[in-house]
C-alpha cells in the first residue's frame, strides 16, 4: 500500500511495527528524559522510546507531546521535531480515534 | 297512576343486535338523556341517550325531526321512542391508541310510543368487555321479567341479582406494604353496601364506592363565552376498575384538599353520566359527577385493592417501539434531575423534571414528568420503584420517554408487577452498570432542532411561522463586518435604548427622558458563520456578542480608537473559533422586500472531548448499522 506523500500517520505504541521505517506522528506523557532520550507514556497505555534529534531541546518531564519521527528497526521513534500539547488532552479519547481512524485507511493512510 | 311495565313496551336487548349490524326493525328504546345540542351545519341536533334495558348508547336527532314527531311537546328522560329510520355511525377515534371507536346512531326517523316519562328500566351490563367472569346484580332492581314476547332475546346475565361481597384484598394498599393478611376495615358498618365500580351505572343513584385515588389533577380554570368556572378530577380504582370523578365550581374549592393522591375515601351521592372520553383514558363507559350533595369520607388506614392492567416492557426493548407510541414501564429512579420551567407555545409556564430510570434489563432511558406529575414525584428520591402507564415513546437522544396528560405515574405502589424490580433494586441493581440509548447527538433539543447551514437555507427556516423558528447549528465564524458594530446605548439599568448625542459628553435617551453623561456601548453586528455544507450571515447582540468578540464593546472601542494595530490582531485571532449556535430565524421586511434574518441567541464555545465523544458514538452507531 502505498504512502500519500508527506502524510505522517498518528499512533500509539501498539501501532509502532506497523509503520516500521515510517514517519508517524506520536501524542503521549513524558515519563523520563535525558538529553538523547526521552520515555513517553502513549494514549494506549503503553511506552514507546524517543531517540532525540541532536539539535533539538530536551523534553520537559510529565508534559504532553507530540513527536514527529520516524519509526525505527528497534521500534523507537528518531525524532525530527516535537510540538508541546494543552495539559487537559484526553488521552483516553484519542486513544479511540487513533484506534477508529485504522479502520478508513483511505481517509487517514 | 298505573305502573307500566316498561320492559314489555321496549325491545330488550336490541342494542347488541344493532351492534353487531343485524339491522333489527323499528327497535323501541327508553331515553335515558336527552341534551339538546349546539348548531351544526345544516341545523341543531339533539345528543340523546336510549336504553334498552340491558345497555345504552348514544345517539342524534335533529331538532326539527323532534318538533314535527313530538308536535311541540318536550323530549324527556324516560320517554320511550321507537325508531323508524337509523343508522349506526363510527365515532371518529379520539385517541388512536386507548378507547376503540364508540358507535352511536343516527336517528332520521321515530316515533313516540310514551310520551309521558316512566321510571327508567333495567340495569345495564358494560357492552363490550374486557371480560369479567360473572357481574354482578345489585339488589334493589327489578328482577328481569318474563322474556316470553321477545323469544329470541339472549340472556346475557346470570339471573338472580346478588351484590357480589367485596374481595379479600391480595395486596393491600396501606403504607406498611407487603402485609399479606387481608385487611378489613375494622368498622364494617362503613363497608356495608359497598358497590364496585364495574357496577356503577346511571340506574342506580344508591351507590357507595370506596376507591382509591390514583390520579388527582391541578385545579383548572376556564373562561369562555358562557362564563368562568373551575373544575378538577380523580380517577378512583378499586378491585374492579376505574373510574373518573370530576367536580366542578364550588365543589371543586370544596373537595380539592380533600382528595389526595393514593388515598381511599367513601364516595357516595355522585351524578353518573357517560363519560366523556374525549378528555381522559379512563377505561369505564361513565363517569362521576361530584355535586353539592355528594359525600366524600376519608377511609383512613383502610386498604383498598387496585386493579391495574399494566403491560410492562423492558426498557430495552424500547428501540422496537417507534415514535409516539404508548408504553407501560416498571423501573426505578436512577438519577433525578432539578425541576426547571419551561414556556409554552401557549405562553404559559409549566413544570419540567426528568428522571433517567432503569429496569432489570440492565437499559436506562430519561423519562420527562410535566405539570402536575413534577408535583407527584416531590417525594421521590433514588430507588423509589414508579410505574409508568402509557408513557408515550420518543426518539430523543435515541430513545426517550415522556409522560403526557393521559400518562399515569404511580409512585411506589403495591402490585405485584413491582415485586421482581424491588428485589433487584434491594439486591443492588442500581449500581450495576446501565446501557443507555445514544442515537444522534444533536446540540439542539425538542423545540430548537439542529440543522446543518445548507438544511437552514434550504429548507427556508424562518418562512413557516410569524413569531419565527428556533433552531441551532454548529458554525465557525469565518468573518465579523467591522462597520456598525455597536450602537450607543442608554446607560440606566435594563434601557438599551439607542441615545443621541446632543452635546460635548451628552448623550439623550427618548426612553428615560434624560441626557447622561455618557454612554455603554453595547454590540450589534453581523458575522458569517460556516459549515462544511455552506455559510449564513447571523446577527449578534451584546451578549452572544460579547462571548464571540471576548471583550465588552467598551472595551473594544477602546482599544480600536486607541491601538489599532492591537485592535485588529484581536480580531484576527476572534475568527475560526466554532461555536454551537442557538439561533431565531425570523421574516422581515426590508425596503419591501421579504429577507430572512437570522439572530443567534446563545453562542456556546464548543467543548471538543465532549463533542468529539459524541460524534465518535455516531460514528459507531453508524458502524454498527452497516454491519446488521
Amino acid at each position: 500500500m502505498s504512502k500519500m506523500e508527506g502524510s505522517t500517520p498518528r499512533i500509539t505504541s501498539s501501532l509502532l511495527s506497523k509503520y516500521r521505517g515510517q514517519i508517524v506522528r506520536c501524542i503521549g506523557r513524558v515519563l523520563n528524559t535525558t538529553r538523547t532520550a526521552a520515555t513517553l507514556e502513549t494514549c494506549d497505555r503503553g511506552q514507546v522510546t524517543v531517540i532525540l534529534g541532536p539539535d533539538n531541546p530536551t523534553l520537559i518531564s510529565r508534559s504532553n507531546v507530540e513527536v514527529v519521527g520516524r519509526v525505527t528497526d528497534e521500534l523507537t521513534i528518531k525524532e525530527f521535531v516535537t510540538y508541546d500539547i494543552n495539559d487537559n488532552f484526553d488521552f483516553d479519547f484519542y486513544n479511540s480515534l487513533v484506534k477508529m481512524s485504522q479502520n478508513y485507511p483511505n481517509l487517514f493512510s | 297512576m298505573s305502573k307500566t311495565n316498561v320492559g314489555s313496551i321496549i325491545t330488550l336487548g336490541c342494542i347488541q343486535k344493532i351492534l353487531s349490524e343485524n339491522e333489527p326493525i323499528n327497535p323501541v328504546l327508553q331515553l335515558v338523556r336527552v341534551n339538546p345540542g349546539g348548531s351544526e351545519q345544516g341545523g341543531s341536533r339533539y345528543k340523546i341517550g336510549l336504553s334498552d334495558g340491558f345497555e345504552l348508547i348514544q345517539g342524534i336527532i335533529p331538532e326539527h325531526l323532534i318538533k314535527t314527531v313530538c308536535n311541540g311537546k318536550k323530549l324527556d328522560r324516560g320517554m320511550i321512542i321507537k325508531l323508524t329510520n337509523y343508522s349506526l355511525s363510527n365515532s371518529v377515534p379520539l385517541q388512536a391508541s386507548r378507547s376503540s371507536t364508540s358507535k352511536y346512531l343516527i336517528i332520521l326517523g321515530f316515533e313516540l310510543v310514551k310520551d309521558v316519562p316512566l321510571e327508567l328500566y333495567g340495569h345495564l351490563s358494560d357492552d363490550t368487555e374486557r371480560s369479567r367472569a360473572g357481574t354482578s346484580r345489585l339488589p334493589n332492581l327489578p328482577n328481569i321479567p318474563n322474556l316470553s314476547n321477545n323469544p329470541n332475546q339472549p340472556q346475557q346475565q346470570p339471573p338472580p341479582p346478588q351484590l357480589r361481597p367485596p374481595v379479600p384484598s391480595i395486596y393491600g394498599l396501606n403504607s406498611s406494604y407487603n402485609n399479606s393478611t387481608p385487611q378489613r376495615n375494622s368498622n364494617t358498618n362503613l363497608d356495608e353496601g359497598i358497590c364496585s365500580i364495574d357496577n356503577i351505572s346511571p340506574y342506580h343513584n344508591k351507590w357507595k364506592l370506596k376507591a382509591m385515588v390514583v390520579q388527582k389533577s391541578d385545579l383548572k380554570t376556564w373562561t369562555n363565552s358562557r362564563g368562568s368556572g373551575k373544575l378538577f378530577n380523580v380517577t378512583l380504582m378499586d378491585n374492579t376498575g376505574e373510574i373518573r370523578a370530576t367536580a366542578f365550581n364550588q365543589q371543586a374549592e370544596e373537595f380539592v384538599d380533600l382528595l389526595q393522591l393514593n388515598k381511599v375515601y367513601y364516595i357516595s351521592k355522585g351524578k353518573v353520566n357517560i363519560a366523556k372520553k374525549q378528555y381522559s383514558n379512563v377505561q369505564n363507559d361513565y363517569e362521576i359527577t361530584i355535586e353539592a350533595g355528594t359525600i366524600i369520607e376519608p377511609a383512613n388506614n383502610s386498604s383498598v385493592p387496585i386493579k391495574i392492567k399494566i403491560n410492562p416492557i423492558k426498557i430495552s426493548d424500547l428501540n422496537n417501539y417507534e415514535k409516539d407510541n404508548n408504553v407501560d414501564v416498571v423501573a426505578a429512579i436512577k438519577e433525578i434531575s432539578e425541576t426547571t420551567q419551561i414556556l409554552t407555545k401557549n405562553q404559559k409556564m409549566i413544570d419540567k423534571r426528568d428522571l433517567i430510570i432503569v429496569d432489570e434489563s440492565g437499559y436506562e432511558v430519561r423519562l420527562t414528568t410535566w405539570g402536575q406529575q413534577v408535583n407527584e414525584l416531590r417525594h421521590v428520591e433514588i430507588g423509589t420503584v414508579i410505574v409508568c402507564k402509557s408513557a408515550r415513546v420518543n426518539d430523543f437522544q435515541g430513545r426517550s420517554l415522556s409522560m403526557y396528560g393521559n400518562s399515569k405515574l404511580l409512585i411506589d405502589p403495591n402490585i405485584p408487577e413491582t415485586n421482581s424490580i424491588r428485589e433487584w433494586v434491594a439486591s443492588g441493581g442500581l449500581k450495576s452498570e446501565t446501557n443507555a440509548f445514544t442515537g444522534s447527538y444533536s446540540a439542539g433539543s425538542v423545540n430548537t432542532p439542529e440543522k446543518t447551514i445548507a438544511q437552514i437555507i434550504n429548507e427556508n427556516i424562518g418562512c413557516n411561522n410569524e413569531k419565527g423558528e428556533y433552531f441551532s447549528t454548529r458554525g465557525t465564524v469565518v468573518f465579523i463586518k467591522r462597520e456598525n458594530m455597536y450602537y450607543a446605548a442608554c446607560p440606566s439599568e435594563s434601557c438599551n435604548k439607542k441615545v443621541i448625542e446632543d452635546g460635548e459628553n451628552s448623550y439623550r435617551c427618548e426612553k428615560c427622558s434624560r441626557s447622561y453623561d455618557h454612554a455603554e456601548y453595547r454590540y450589534i453586528f453581523t458575522m458569517n458563520v460556516s459549515d462544511h455544507t455552506d455559510g449564513i450571515w447571523l446577527q449578534c447582540f451584546n451578549d452572544t456578542g460579547t462571548v464571540i468578540i471576548g471583550k465588552d464593546a467598551n472595551e473594544l472601542i477602546n482599544m480600536r480608537e486607541n491601538e489599532e494595530s492591537v485592535f485588529e490582531n484581536w480580531m484576527d485571532s476572534r475568527y475560526f473559533k466554532s461555536y454551537i449556535f442557538k439561533c431565531r430565524a425570523k421574516m422581515e421586511i426590508y425596503k419591501e422586500r421579504n429577507i430572512i434574518k437570522y439572530q443567534v441567541l446563545e453562542a456556546t464555545p464548543i467543548d471538543y472531548v465532549e463533542h468529539g465523544q459524541a460524534l465518535l458514538n455516531n460514528i459507531k452507531e453508524l458502524e454498527k448499522m452497516e454491519r446488521s
